[in-house]
């Protein structure tokens, strides 16, 4: 049965070497639904894995609770918690072959053998794993080793899992089979799970909703859409894809719309919660500018690359180098280096923050 | 203090376990070695005072042995360190056939009684010595002393060093040298300016180790010291033999101390200086010297003193069977006889306290490591401390300080088995600790993690998880407690009675008693029983392998 996760105010406090307490989590709140795939995303060191540590029971918490379904858990030890976890290194148990450590849990449970080894058969099914049944984790592949620890968490059918950055030993192509096969038999089976990851592709293309976390705290909860189009901070917002950024002050509003003055002219950006004189800073996506013919005081191209599918460019624009992404390039609409460019804004895909 | 509250909420079995493992150490290492300071300080008559090391300390006989001990432990440890390095730079660096032969040699006196080599010291080069009297036809040749001493532990020891030794040579990255050759040195100017430079660290640590051993070394300097007093015979003498308590456990103070700088030095200064860094995986391949002279002349050399060392511990289960050596070189069984009859109670009393003791020191020693690698808890730090500390303690301190601690209440224990079990396990559970943290150091934490998150208690983690990963450090521990179990000497000859027994004791006296034929069937009754344990805890291990398909 999926499990909502439920924290409340939670915070870990670590001594450091000078014996002093510095919180690696604090103040963090969140609400996981029933069945829902949530993502903590967020670089390396702000908090993700003490957090997702904490939910497993491997943390003792500073201060705050946490709760599965209704029930408190924070006194439950971590051998008694309903949820299961996908190590970063698999942490399969060298000394068994697959069948064995995919039943360790289901031992300990003391489960009679028949229901034991249907339920093994039925997630050997599950993640392919019928013809490597007998293999030690050495003779294994990285997928390979994934899949048995997924497959070790799963049969214990539990109310939530657990990952922590299950896909970074694998190969770039691997991630993103396995990417969609986590998603996958996530939806299939309707589990609660968290995942804790730092590579935002992952998160966005995974999650029902993102946690956006720095430096202890979180920044953002939102679908990936929303972290994408309207993030809340800088952070997020250069967190999550590439952004350029241009201060502006708000003039007033029109139609519902936005008006702000920056160095480029006025924009016109829908988006309400902000009044005339605002300082603001607006968020533009490389995707969300278009170039043209211009004068040298206007912009310069520093750097053309053709991708492809794209032309990435870096143009030197008010005294900041900006990121530019257009789609579908071709040769006669292409600007070299040197040339001088003018900005078009897509109004609709700009934000302010 | 909530937070270590909730801790004993989740594990209760852990702090208990770690109570015991505490006290267990307190009582048999921390208490003792607390005893032998105090007594250092108070006379027999109870006045307190530093008369102990006044006497230890102002040139009379304690002083001698003090020197005397030194002086020793320093030529040995040279003499083995050069030959050790020798042995392990051809093992390195030159493609010469028999290298198994001399990786068996290094392996020989680890499992071998103290007594094998200075027996055949006797045969060979005493007064009725095969070489001196048959081979140079020499009258009282006299092989007791310090050039005895040089000799046989030279022999015993110089293996532990070539064991350090080759293990840092081939952990060199060839790819220096050959930067070196690359740069226009020579073999020779390369071997000066890079190859030696950086085996430095590994010399001195060789060298520190040796020479620890030879300055607790009690077996040989009992055999074949002769006039050339030392300190754990001194120690010894004055426990036992003229119950200067007092005396006995200063001159137990300033060995103590001695060995326990020279592990500081070898942990934290020698440590510090090594410049290689140990991946565990040898880096690239050697090009092997394949000819020339050098080849030849290291080659000889390494193979004179495999002969040597061979012939050495061949020669004890031939003078077994020779009536009177040297004199009445008739064969028999007569030894046999006498140890069969005499001596049945000494084999049986050190077999059976050493297989109580085996388990014990296997388990209590992964135990130790698993809290010491994997646990955080109040006094951790003490633990790491007083278990490592015990590497370095002498077995005659250890031996000394049971004396002092355990023959009174609350814990009268002299006479008893369980004093005798307790030297065994405090003597042997260090090399368990070391490799049982070796061997943890090696899994990933989250593997016992997993098995946590899989709904396994903290003993099922342990049992289920830990111990089988660990199984061979574990086996290869209780291996290495029965061995020295067995073959121990210098602290038990403190605690031995008329209840107990053992063999090593039965083969000092008959030493002393002059009897050399039974001393060897003793020693080759005892090599012999160490050989079928060894086969039968290697079928073990392969049974149980069998059954757990270890990757
Ligand atoms: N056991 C620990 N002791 C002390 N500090 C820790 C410990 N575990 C994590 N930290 C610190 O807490 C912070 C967050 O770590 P972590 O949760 O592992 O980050 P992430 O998983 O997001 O990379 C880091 O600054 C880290 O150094
Ligand atoms: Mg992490």
């Amino acid at each position: 049965m999926a499990k909502s996760v439920t924290l409340k105010n939670i915070s870990k406090a670590f001594m450091n070497d000078r014996g002093e307490k510095s919180y690696a989590v604090s103040g963090v709140n969140l609400e996981i639904g029933e069945g829902e795939f949530v993502t903590l995303l967020g670089p390396s060191g702000c908090g993700k894995t003490t957090t997702l540590r904490m939910i497993a029971g491997f943390e003792d918490i500073t201060e705050g609770h946490i709760y599965f379904g209704n029930e408190a858990v924070d006194q439950i030890p971590p051998n008694r918690r309903d949820c299961t976890m996908v190590f970063q290194s698999y942490a399969l148990f060298p000394h068994l072959n697959v069948f064995d450590n995919i039943a360790y849990g289901l031992k300990i449970k003391k489960m009679g053998k028949s229901e034991m080894i249907s339920k093994i058969e039925s997630v050997l099914d599950i993640m392919n794993l019928q013809d490597y049944r007998d293999r030690m984790p050495n003779q294994l592949s990285g997928g390979q080793q994934q899949r048995v620890a997924l497959a070790r968490a799963l049969v214990m059918e539990p109310g939530v899992l657990l990952f922590d950055e299950p896909l970074s030993n694998l190969d770039a192509k691997l991630r993103l089979v396995m990417r969609d096969e986590i998603r996958r038999i996530q939806q299939q089976i309707g589990i609660t799970a968290v995942y804790v990851t730092h590579d935002q592709s992952e998160a966005m293309s995974m999650s029902d909703k993102v946690i956006v976390m720095n430096k202890g705290k979180i920044e953002q909860v939102g679908t990936p859409m929303e972290i994408y189009q309207r993030p809340k901070s800088k952070f997020v917002a250069d967190f999550i894809g590439t952004a350029n950024f241009l201060e502006g002050t708000v003039k007033g509003t029109e139609d519902g719309r936005l008006l702000v003055e920056t160095a480029s002219g006025v924009l016109r950006i829908r988006r309400d919660g902000f009044k005339a004189g605002d300082r603001v800073t607006v968020v533009i996506r490389p995707e969300a500018v278009t170039l043209a013919k211009g004068t040298s005081h206007q912009g310069i191209v520093q750097k053309s690359v053709f991708m492809g599918q794209t032309q990435e460019y870096e143009v030197l624009f008010e005294g900041q180098m900006f990121q530019i992404t257009e789609h579908n390039p071709i040769q006669e609409k292409v600007y070299s280096v040197g040339s001088s460019v003018s900005l078009q804004f897509a109004e609709d895909a700009l934000h302010v923050i | 203090m909530s937070a270590m509250f909730k801790r004993f909420k989740r594990e209760p079995l852990l702090p208990i376990l770690i109570v015991l493992v505490m006290l267990c150490l307190l009582v048999f290492i921390v208490y003792p070695l607390f005893q032998i300071a105090k007594s250092s300080f108070v006379g027999s008559t109870g006045e307190v005072g530093l008369q102990g090391y006044q006497r230890v300390l102002s040139g009379g006989g304690l002083f001698h042995a003090l020197v005397n001990s030194l002086v020793l432990a320093v030529l040995t440890a040279t003499l083995s360190t050069v030959i050790a390095y020798v042995f392990a730079y051809t093992f390195a660096y030159v493609k010469v056939p028999f290298k198994k032969l001399f990786n068996g040699i290094a392996i020989l006196p680890v499992i071998s009684p103290p007594f094998v080599i200075a027996l055949s010291a006797m045969l060979l080069l005493g007064k009725q010595g095969l070489i001196t009297k048959n081979l140079l036809g020499l009258e009282n040749a006299n092989i007791y002393g310090l050039h005895g001493l040089v000799l046989v532990q030279t022999l015993s020891f110089f293996p532990i060093a070539f064991l350090t030794l080759s293990g840092l040579l081939r952990s060199i990255s060839p790819s220096l040298e050959e930067a070196s050759q690359n740069m226009g040195a020579s073999r020779l100017k390369t071997f000066i300016s890079v190859t030696l430079p950086l085996s430095v660290p590994g010399i001195a640590n060789a060298f520190l180790l040796v020479f620890v051993q030879s300055l607790a070394d009690f077996g040989n300097p009992m055999t074949i010291g002769g006039n050339y007093s030392t300190v754990a015979r001194e120690i010894y003498l004055q426990a036992v033999g003229s119950y200067n308590l007092q005396a006995g456990a200063a001159l137990a103070m300033v060995l103590l101390t001695v060995t326990i700088i020279v592990y500081i030095l070898q942990n934290f200064w020698v440590g510090k200086k090594s410049y290689v860094t140990v991946t565990g995986k040898p880096t690239g391949q050697r090009r092997m010297i394949e000819s020339g002279a050098i080849k030849h002349g290291l080659f000889t050399f390494c193979m004179i003193m495999s002969f040597v060392v061979i012939a050495f511990y061949a020669l004890v289960p031939i003078g077994s069977f020779i009536k009177l050596w040297g004199i009445n070189n008739s064969l028999t069984l007569d030894h046999y006889k006498y140890v069969f009859s005499i001596g049945q109670k000494a084999i049986k009393d050190t077999l059976t306290l050493a297989i109580v003791a085996t388990p014990i020191a296997g388990l209590l020693g992964m135990i130790i490591a698993f809290l010491i690698v994997r646990k955080r808890f109040f006094g951790k730090r003490a633990l790491e401390v007083i278990s490592m500390l015990s590497i370095a303690v002498p077995g005659t301190v250890i031996g000394i300080g049971y004396i002092l601690a355990f023959n009174k209440a609350p814990l009268a224990l002299t006479g008893t088995g369980i004093i005798i079990v307790a030297a065994f396990v405090v003597r042997s559970m260090p090399v368990g600790i070391r490799s049982g943290v070796a061997a943890l150091q090696q899994i990933d934490p989250s593997i016992e993690e997993a098995a946590t998150n899989l709904g396994a208690s903290g003993s099922k983690v342990f049992t289920s998880v830990v111990l089988p990963l660990i199984k061979s450090a574990f086996f290869s521990g209780l291996v290495n407690s029965f061995v020295k179990s067995m073959t121990a000497m210098s602290a038990v000859i403190f605690l031995i009675s008329a209840k107990y027994n053992l063999i090593t004791a039965s083969i000092l006296a008959q030493v002393e008693a002059g009897r050399i034929g039974v001393a060897s069937a003793y020693c080759t009754i005892l090599i012999l029983i160490m050989i079928v344990a060894l086969i039968l805890l290697n079928l073990l291990v392969r049974w149980m392998g069998g059954k757990e398909r270890s990757a």
